[in-house]
């Protein structure tokens, strides 16, 4: 936890970077991580889908802001606000929320995390026991840095890499935690 | 012009002509005597390139080639497939007769999209940071030639003709339109947001851009010079185009999905659900089948085209990408 914590701090001292209007890279980067859980997958579907209530069950999420906005094709959309317990932040729009497939699809518009271009998906499906579920987390995303190498520190796809890991790992952590204690 | 005078070029280039439709006409001609297709898939996680044989819809062989490679160009003529390793910052030349890497041609800059002209002389190559598409002799690949193009050049294509490589410049939102003797840029055409793919179909007539943050693709008709836009879904990476020139399909990377347009109504006929993360796609038109290389999930999905249905996913390797025509016939 504590190498999370530090890892956005990291990403605060980079400033706030507009995640869609910036050119990037030709190498994108894909972190996948899954879990196995004791609970039925609607119950962990429940908590999954609730795009407002992350802090509930990520430890590095202190508040969740959600709003209803018009995007900018002029549609409305579910937006969020997360502060992490650090301080950094980032401003997230719900792309998806399919109730059959068990999948919620979302993008960072912009926030402090040492990436760019990030698109996750969370996805549920039934465990390989009866009463048990699998929940995979998938982000897409590119590195800070947008040129030929030499890479500065910091803004590597190393950088980037392990800052969605510590997210994804430490959050299904939790979630498994969560998931596995409520009644 | 570095290595060759104007005029050499342009009798080259006749001959080079007539080459290309000789060529056309026995390619033409193996397509239908044999329906032995093969899918050159990179993989841009593993450094590998996995190899498909369209005719049993399996992995035959995976290649290990430089590192990231994205970039794909196959050639049916010479039995070769070019690989662009970004972060190598080279080319590997593949035999396909036994799919071993022959060559590695070290690059300046990163090379991501690449093209063929249609008789196999030149391979073109964008790269991706310096703006420029280099032009390669694939007999003697110590000469390149190179012109300065729009920002982050992305997809390249060569028209049947041979006369014009077209060039979707993602930054600054427009197709540059190449003259291949001179290497010169003739014209610019503005297409919509971001345009990453391109293709251009077997006559020639058409011209396609998948503009990524439009969620569009531009439809030219180089007779005509109409552009029509047509809405396709979330982030849309790649295009193709069936033989017949009937129907347009476009990978949208952000909705895992397919879209079948029909180009004479601009509607879309069908939406098809693949793998995760979909880019490259190439039709393998003998078989009605296209294949779609999907970098989330690691796999190729197959699609009848004669009833736009999923057939089969096809377990790849790491960030299958396949950024290019990739189906070689043998």
């Amino acid at each position: 936890m504590k190498k999370i914590l530090s890892l956005i701090a990291l990403g605060l001292s980079i400033n706030l970077v507009p995640f869609s209007a910036s050119a990037h890279g030709p190498s994108p980067q894909k972190v996948e991580k899954s879990i196995t859980i004791k609970a039925d997958p609607a119950k962990v579907w429940a908590i999954v889908k609730d795009f407002g209530n992350i802090h509930s069950w990520h430890p590095g999420v202190a508040s969740t802001k959600l709003e209803q906005k018009k995007d900018d094709n002029g549609d409305m959309a579910t937006f969020r606000t997360l502060t992490f317990k650090d301080g950094g932040n980032v401003y997230e729009k719900l792309r998806s929320t399919d109730d059959a497939a068990m999948k919620v699809k979302y993008e960072i518009v912009t926030g402090t995390l040492p990436l760019t271009d990030y698109n996750a998906s969370i996805t549920v499906t039934k465990g390989e026991n009866s009463g048990e579920s699998t929940v995979t987390w998938v982000g897409r995303f590119y590195r800070l840095y947008k040129l030929n190498p030499p890479i500065p520190a910091g803004q590597d796809d190393e950088t980037a890499i392990k800052a969605i890991t510590g997210i994804f790992d430490s959050g299904l952590a939790n979630l498994k935690k969560v998931a596995e204690d409520s009644k | 012009m570095k290595t060759r005078s104007i005029k050499s070029l342009k009798i080259n280039h006749f001959i080079a002509f007539i080459f290309m439709c000789m060529a056309n006409i026995a390619c033409h001609a193996a397509t239908i005597s044999t329906h032995h297709g093969f899918a050159y898939i990179t993989n841009q996680g593993e450094d590998t390139v996995s190899v498909i044989d369209t005719a049993l819809n399996q992995v035959v062989d995976t290649i290990k080639v430089g590192k990231a490679p994205v970039g794909i160009a196959v050639s049916t003529t010479l039995q070769r497939v070019y690989v662009s390793n970004v972060e190598s910052q080279d080319i590997s030349v593949i035999d396909a007769s036994n799919n071993s890497v022959i060559d590695t041609i070290k690059i300046k800059g990163s090379p991501v999209g690449l093209a063929l002209s249609p008789d196999s002389k030149t391979l073109y190559i964008a790269d991706w940071f310096d703006n420029r598409i280099l032009a390669l002799s694939t007999a003697q690949t110590n000469i390149v030639r190179e012109i300065n193009v729009g920002d982050a050049p992305a997809g390249i294509m060569v028209s049947p003709d041979n006369q014009w490589l077209y060039v979707a410049n993602r930054d600054s939102n427009d197709i540059a339109v190449i003259e291949t003797t001179s290497l010169t840029i003739k014209k610019r055409i503005k297409v919509g947001k971001h345009p990453y793919g391109i293709f251009v179909s077997a006559s020639g007539k058409y011209i396609v851009s998948v503009n990524v943050k439009e969620d569009t693709v531009s439809i030219i008709n180089t007779k005509t010079n109409q552009q029509k836009k047509v809405n396709v879904g979330y982030h849309p990476y790649c295009a193709t185009m069936s033989l017949d020139e009937k129907t347009l399909y476009v990978t949208n990377t952000q909705d895992d999905s397919v879209s079948a347009l029909n180009i004479a109504t601009q509607k879309t006929i069908a939406t098809i659900n693949v793998g995760s993360t979909p880019e490259g796609i190439s039709l393998d038109d003998a078989n009605q089948r296209a294949y779609i290389a999907n970098w989330g999930s690691n796999n190729v999905s197959v699609i009848d085209t004669s009833s736009n249905k999923l057939l089969s996913n096809i377990k790849t390797g790491e960030k299958s990408r396949a950024f290019g025509q990739f189906i070689l016939r043998r």
